[in-house]
């Protein structure tokens, strides 16, 4: 299969771009980018805007996300949520996407990792620089800790996927029957896996141990409730 | 349905909202729930699993072409209602 087939298309002016490439770009706030997108908010992400307005992931994803979690909820106005007069309201937690703008970064099933450079947002009064790195800029951005959360889960979506089709394999198996694994718990009691504080949570009282409070370690323990999921399927 | 069919769909529909979160196009769950929901359909979701399956993390435009495909994701409310 090309690439592309189960890849989101997305308009690039460059694309097949690593981390070294010229690139340089400074954003003058016209805030333009911020209406008539989809911004694509993992759960790590949520994380950190819910602990910013002072909310729960279950409450975060709520009021301001749509796609049982998965990108924000724009308004009537196709404005973000979180875009007011003074601009971005959550800029030192805006979500990956909105750092990397304009760039938007790939990586594969294999870690492979590249960048695009996006086409430029109509009426964007941002400046090309022609000097700088992609990875320069990334790090202006503080986009780092993003990319890294996006990639533990992003690692435990291919998990769940293999997993996904072994399980698709077992049932046209024994289509009608019982399979000898039934017996194990299927743990299906969460609604939503994206909402970190109530399978954290779940996972904390499973495990008897505190809920904790900084977010890297939430995120592993989300990770870890995940993997025990699907491993004990 | 036996219990690892449930399983499946609740995994297809985690795997929806992940994917779709971190930008992978979610064609597998797709399938995989069409295939416990009308049989027959495996040979769909090999075909969709052999593909080199990327994340693209980048601000796409609601007005492109895209988005077509995002709609075209699992509802899990429907889900739900169908296990
Ligand atoms: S989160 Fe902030 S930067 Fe991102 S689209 Fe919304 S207002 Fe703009
Ligand atoms: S449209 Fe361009 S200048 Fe305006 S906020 Fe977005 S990146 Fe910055």
């Amino acid at each position: 299969m090309a690439r592309g087939d189960t890849v989101m298309r997305i308009p690039a002016r460059k694309t097949d771009l690593d981390g070294n490439a010229v690139f340089g770009f400074t954003c003058n706030q016209c805030l333009n980018c911020c209406h008539h997108k989809k911004i694509q908010v993992n759960p790590y992400e949520i994380a950190r805007i819910a602990e910013t307005l002072g909310i729960t992931t279950t409450e975060c994803i709520a009021l301001y996300t749509t796609g049982n979690g998965s990108y924000l909820k724009f308004r009537e106005d196709a404005t973000c949520p979180f875009l007011d007069t003074r601009g971005c309201t959550i800029h030192a937690v805006r979500p990956l996407v909105c750092r990397l703008y304009p760039l938007s970064r790939h990586v594969s099933d294999t870690g492979h990792e590249w960048f695009s450079e996006l086409q430029p947002q109509k009426n964007c009064t941002g400046i090309y620089l022609g000097q700088g790195s992609i990875r320069t800029y990334i790090n202006e951005q503080n986009a780092e800790a993003y990319m890294q959360a996006a990639d533990c889960y992003l690692n435990m979506l291919w998990k769940m996927m293999a997993m996904l089709e072994n399980l698709v394999a077992d049932v046209e198996e024994q289509p009608h029957g019982q399979h000898p694994d039934d017996a194990i718990g299927v743990h299906t009691e969460y609604s939503n896996w994206m909402d970190m504080d109530v399978v954290v949570d779940r996972y904390c009282q499973i495990r008897q141990t505190a809920f904790p409070d900084d977010i890297d370690e939430k995120m592993r323990m989300h990770l870890d409730a995940l993997y025990f999921w699907i491993n004990n399927a | 349905m036996n219990k690892r069919a449930k399983k499946a769909i609740t995994l297809a529909a985690a795997v929806t909202s992940l994917g779709t979160s971190l930008g992978v196009a979610p064609v597998d769950a797709q399938a995989a729930v069409d295939m416990f929901l009308q049989q027959g359909k495996k040979d769909s979701v090999r075909e969709s699993t052999q593909g080199k399956i990327e994340s693209t993390q980048g601000k796409i435009e609601s007005t492109q072409g895209k988005i077509s495909n995002q709609e075209k994701h699992i509802d899990p409310v429907n889900l739900n209602k169908n296990r």
